[in-house]
């Protein structure tokens, strides 16, 4: 509580619940066309290959920019898809589908707070800055959605009982 | 290796009975009939089927394969058929078919209800357990829920097969205080739970092993 007590929320965007509805009203639309050859099934597939290959526990800013590019493409076919029915008992291709989305989501979480993060700490090891970096970088992250896509901010750590340093086993 | 999948396909708002529908689909020695599903699915992404871990740990995707009921994704796809063969995939059978190869669970959780499926502490007990109780649960505590028992055989007495099970593994758990009187419900002699112990241990994807327990 105590890390989000002195912050305050941004208010969303007047408009973003409206638009999000229209977002999703459309993708069950006969209008849009459906991406020839391309399917939700093998974006899902690259993008499970991308984040192991580029995203991994040992990161690189070069392999994590690559990867913020591609999972724009990605995310630029998945909307260009066309969900094939709408709500019903045990549609499993909605359940993929809507699970896609949301995986896209967080892998440009992941991939854009690696990227930022220029220190290594913990299960996060940048192979270009392997040491920890207490002095710019003890911080929390913080993620909201955007326009765009994610908007990343930093606050800082509340220090109590325990002071902050490099682990020694 | 080509496979010709036989998959049963019925949509309650269309279908008065189950139909077969042929998928073909490439399939590697290493591979599941789980795996071979998926590849279905992606053709045919209207196809429904429940899955979840993949390794057999939450029973989800139990059906009739060939000719028995298993977990699909403990299943190799080599271990029933060949290079150009024909795979048959139903719902589990005794249960109500909601949608292709999906089938309606309550009545197998409602089933349970009968045994009171959790432990009725002793008061006062402190909880532990001795290593050798221990090894006495261990068999039916493994069972993960997947119905593959009741879709299969029978249990010979007056409840179904997994609720059988899981009133042993109660029984023999001497934090219950029913403990073995627990076993009067089930209506089972010492040979009728013999039987099913075999029976069991024949079809269980588990492998469940009952241990010995006292029929009042």
């Amino acid at each position: 509580m105590e890390i989000t007590a002195s912050r305050s929320w941004p208010a969303p965007p007047r408009d973003s619940l409206a638009a999000a509805r229209q977002r999703w009203e459309d993708n069950f639309g006969e209008s849009r066309p459906a991406a020839a050859g391309d399917s939700v099934f093998a974006i899902r597939h690259e993008l499970n290959r991308l984040m192991t290959e580029k995203v991994g526990v040992f990161r690189t800013g070069a392999e994590l920019q690559e990867a913020a590019g591609e999972l724009a493409a990605l995310r630029q076919r998945y909307r260009r898809l066309r969900v094939p029915g709408r709500e019903a008992p045990f549609r499993y291709d909605l359940v993929e589908y809507l699970e896609t989305g949301y995986l896209l989501e967080l892998g440009e979480i992941i991939a854009g707070a690696a990227l930022r993060r220029t220190e290594s700490r913990g299960a996060h090891y940048r192979l270009d800055y392997p040491a920890r970096d207490d002095r710019n970088w003890l911080k929390h992250t913080f993620i909201r959605r955007g326009e765009g896509g994610p908007v990343f901010t930093s606050g800082e750590v509340c220090i109590t009982k325990h002071l902050p340093g490099e682990r020694g086993y | 290796m080509r496979l010709t999948l036989r998959v049963a396909r019925y949509d309650p708002g269309a279908d008065v009975d189950i139909r077969m529908q042929k998928y073909l689909v490439e399939w590697e020695r290493q591979e599941t009939v789980l795996d071979v599903l998926f590849k279905a699915w992606q053709q045919d992404p209207t196809l429904a089927f429940r899955r979840s871990c993949r390794s057999g740990i939450c029973g989800s995707c139990a059906m009739f394969i060939q000719d028995g009921p298993r977990l699909a994704c403990q299943t190799l796809v080599g271990d029933l058929a060949g290079d150009g063969g024909e795979l048959t995939l139903r719902p589990l059978p005794g249960f109500r078919p909601l949608k292709d190869l999906v089938v309606d669970l309550d009545p197998f959780f409602d089933a349970l209800k009968q045994v009171i499926p959790w432990v009725l502490t002793v008061p006062g007990h402190d909880g532990r357990v001795a290593p050798e109780d221990s090894r006495r649960i261990e068999g039916p505590a493994t069972c993960i829920l997947c119905g593959i028992c009741d879709a299969g055989i029978d249990s010979g007495g007056n409840v179904r097969p997994a609720a059988l099970v899981k009133n042993v593994r109660l029984a023999v758990d001497p934090r219950d205080a029913l403990g073995a009187q627990r076993m009067k419900v089930t209506g089972l002699t010492e040979e009728g739970l013999q039987t099913f112990r075999q029976l069991l241990a024949r079809i269980c994807p588990k492998g469940i092993e009952l241990p010995a327990v006292a029929l009042e």
